[in-house]
């Protein structure tokens, strides 16, 4: 094995797989940090360019555009509050908040380091632990995904601890907003009331650009003068350098196996995986009072934890010929346009170009280390845009995406119908993240719950299988630790 | 009261929505009798709609309860008028994206975006003469080249 890792280190050292990497990753960042684009898009523009590349090279460049895309998300969350991808929601709750208290540099230092950590682990994890990971991930069936999926509901306590009951509602608003459409189990229409609109139901990424980009928009209209006529500005110097991060080092490592255990899992993703890090890491906060306000910790949990997807989703991919998302999706098409098939065959007859791949993404997490720095600098200087022309920007490269989702122009619709939502909601203290929550886990509690109960029949099977168990214990100790942390704070008021 | 109703009226209207809402799911949710699935297709509508419906319930229940403890010269206090805020902005810069939608595919795309652009900069203050002119067309140029010809999005023309 390790003449392999060798041999396909060596098999990077060209100036074709520099190239593969370096593009990627700059097409990954410039489309990660613009708003309304995203990797899947950014892959597919590069798709006919590896065509004229080794399969090596060829995908390491299309790896490159994912991590970038993944990492880059946060720069726009941080800066404009406007996240880049969905992969990025959470680093909003405290990095626009750093942004406000003029930390911007620090957040950003904070979320590129956090991201090459995560994105390094899940790179070692995918290079020497994947046939071990894949076996796990094969465990988990419907039951054990229901159970995620309501583990990451409880997170909703954790992200509403102020407003619980309303923080509820909205989740609940969320999962409701899943419903309309064709049910997935039966596909009878739902909740359609005859409409054509309804019945295409309710996408992720539309929903995501009007909760956070269009309410942004009307929040800056409401102002009778403007206080602010540009986003808090950069100055970039006062960051956070690797040793700050040290102090974090077992908050990445969590934050990292978090990351690594749900990107294995396919259908999950790594908008879900930066919700656990950071609820996790709330519920074992020894400052939890700091959360939501500018938590360096929270930062770091959530985009540690995303990037550690990225390394994680080759491995079903890889090793089984599962894509977990589309992003892999589409990264299997190019294998596949390569000549190439998914499985154990590559490991053996393929090996070079394989360990090559494997080794090249902890190369690129390194290399985007580098290019993110250069990423910071050149989109920092979005701050200095006035807000009469940036924002009408975001609004064009937001509704844009939103109609490239499904080229339809109803997406538009469901962004402006979300933006109202997320203008009007925190006004009377109804938080938006828990609706976001239940629009990202809605399908996956459904229709594995569903499952569950076709194939076992009875729900006493989520306490009978261990991963399942496990989730579940977990989900009690996330309510219950908030719980207390309730109970405690009114005896203190008291 | 007027205060208590000021406060929660975004919850008062979910409340009442999710009410409408639950009594709408019978008959927008058919069932099919032969079906032999074990999780309806109404559960999952079912049990959110009841949880928001509940919370809110729970909500408004809460505050009025702590209301019916301050005095009611102490309340009128918690309820101060922001007078920055712009009611007619907010709902011309909704009803603007609502226009971009419906127009969207009747006049175009570059049309009906240089036309919301140049709206929507001046309405966040934009005042210079010639960056108004500019901004819209260009931004939209910019975008219509990146998503249409580098990424070959089909974006809606004209009609006509």
């Amino acid at each position: 094995m390790f003449g392999s890792i060798a041999a396909g280190f060596l098999s990077l050292l060209n100036l074709e797989a520099i190239f593969g990497m370096v593009a990627g990753l700059a097409v990954g960042l410039s489309f990660g940090a613009m708003p309304g684009l995203n990797a899947t898009i950014g892959i597919t523009l590069l798709l006919p360019v590896t065509f004229s590349l080794n399969p090596g090279p060829a995908m390491l460049m299309l790896i490159g555009v994912y991590c970038g895309a993944t990492f880059a998300g946060s720069i726009s969350a941080i800066l404009i509050k406007t996240p880049g991808t969905a992969a990025a929601s959470a680093t909003v709750l405290e990095g626009y908040p750093m942004t406000l208290q003029g930390k911007a540099p620090v957040a950003l230092s904070i979320a590129l380091r956090g991201s090459v950590i995560g994105g390094v682990f899940s790179g070692l994890c995918l290079l020497f632990l994947a046939p071990q990971v894949a076996k796990l991930a094969l465990k988990f069936g419907a039951p054990d995904y229901f159970m995620l999926a309501v583990f990451g509901l409880t997170i909703i306590a954790s992200v509403s601890s102020q407003h619980l009951l309303k923080g509820i509602a909205m989740a609940a608003l969320g999962l409701l907003a899943t419903c309309i459409g064709i049910d997935p189990l039966q596909g009878t229409y739902r909740l359609t009331f005859g409409s054509e609109i309804l019945a295409r139901g309710v996408d992720l990424v539309p929903a995501l650009i009007g909760l956070f980009a269009v309410s942004e928009l009307l929040n800056q209209c409401e102002k009778k003068t403007m206080f602010m006529t540009r986003p808090p500005q950069v100055k970039m110097g006062h960051e956070h350098g690797w040793k700050d991060m040290m102090k974090y080092k077992w908050l990445m490592l969590r934050s990292s196996i978090i990351g690594v255990i749900v990107g294995a899992c396919p259908g999950t993703g790594a908008a879900i995986a930066a919700f656990l890090s950071y609820g996790t890491a709330k519920s074992t906060s020894k400052e939890p009072e700091k959360y939501e306000h500018g938590s360096e910790e929270g930062l770091c949990a959530s985009e540690t934890a995303n990037n550690a997807v990225t390394g994680a989703t080759l491995i079903p991919m890889l090793t089984l010929g599962v894509p977990g998302d589309s992003v892999t999706a589409v990264l299997m098409g190019a294998l596949t346009i390569q000549g190439l098939s998914p499985g154990s065959q590559l490991f053996v007859k393929y090996a070079d170009m394989t360990y090559g791949v494997l080794v090249g993404f902890i190369v690129i997490q390194i290399l985007m280390f580098f290019l993110g720095k250069l990423a910071i600098k050149t989109f920092s200087h979005l701050t200095k845009i006035p807000y009469y022309i940036l924002l009408p920007m975001v609004m064009g490269f937001c509704v844009v995406g939103a109609y490239a989702c499904s080229n339809n122009t109803t997406d538009i619709l469901v962004a402006i119908v979300f933006g109202v939502i997320g203008y009007l909601a925190p006004k009377f203290d109804f938080p938006t993240t828990p609706m976001l929550i239940g629009i990202v886990l809605g399908n996956l509690a459904e229709q594995n719950l569903g499952r569950t109960l076709s194939v076992y029949g009875t729900p006493a099977i989520l306490v009978q299988r261990p991963i399942s168990l496990f989730f579940l214990v977990l989900s009690l100790i996330s309510v219950g630790v908030v719980l207390i942390g309730k109970i405690r704070g009114k005896k203190v008021e008291v | 009261m007027k205060h208590y109703v000021k406060r929660n009226g975004f919850t008062i209207f979910l409340a009442v929505f999710l009410l409408g809402l639950l009594l709408c799911i019978p008959s927008q949710i058919k069932v099919s009798l032969v079906s032999k699935a074990t999780v309806s297709p109404r559960a999952f509508p079912y049990v959110a709609a009841i949880a928001a419906f509940s919370c809110c319930l729970l909500s408004l229940a809460l505050d009025l309860f702590a209301m019916t403890k301050k005095e009611e010269k102490d309340q009128g206090k918690e309820m101060v008028k922001d007078d920055n805020i712009s009611y007619f902005r907010i709902v011309a810069c909704i009803a603007l994206l609502l226009a971009w939608y419906l127009v969207l595919k009747i006049i175009g795309f570059i049309i009906s975006t240089v036309i919301v652009m140049f709206v929507l900069s001046y309405m966040l203050g934009n005042r210079n003469k010639i960056l108004l002119a500019a901004f819209p067309v260009v931004f939209t140029l910019v975008i219509y080249l990146v998503f249409s010809q580098l990424l070959h999005v089909n974006l809606p023309e004209i009609l006509f």
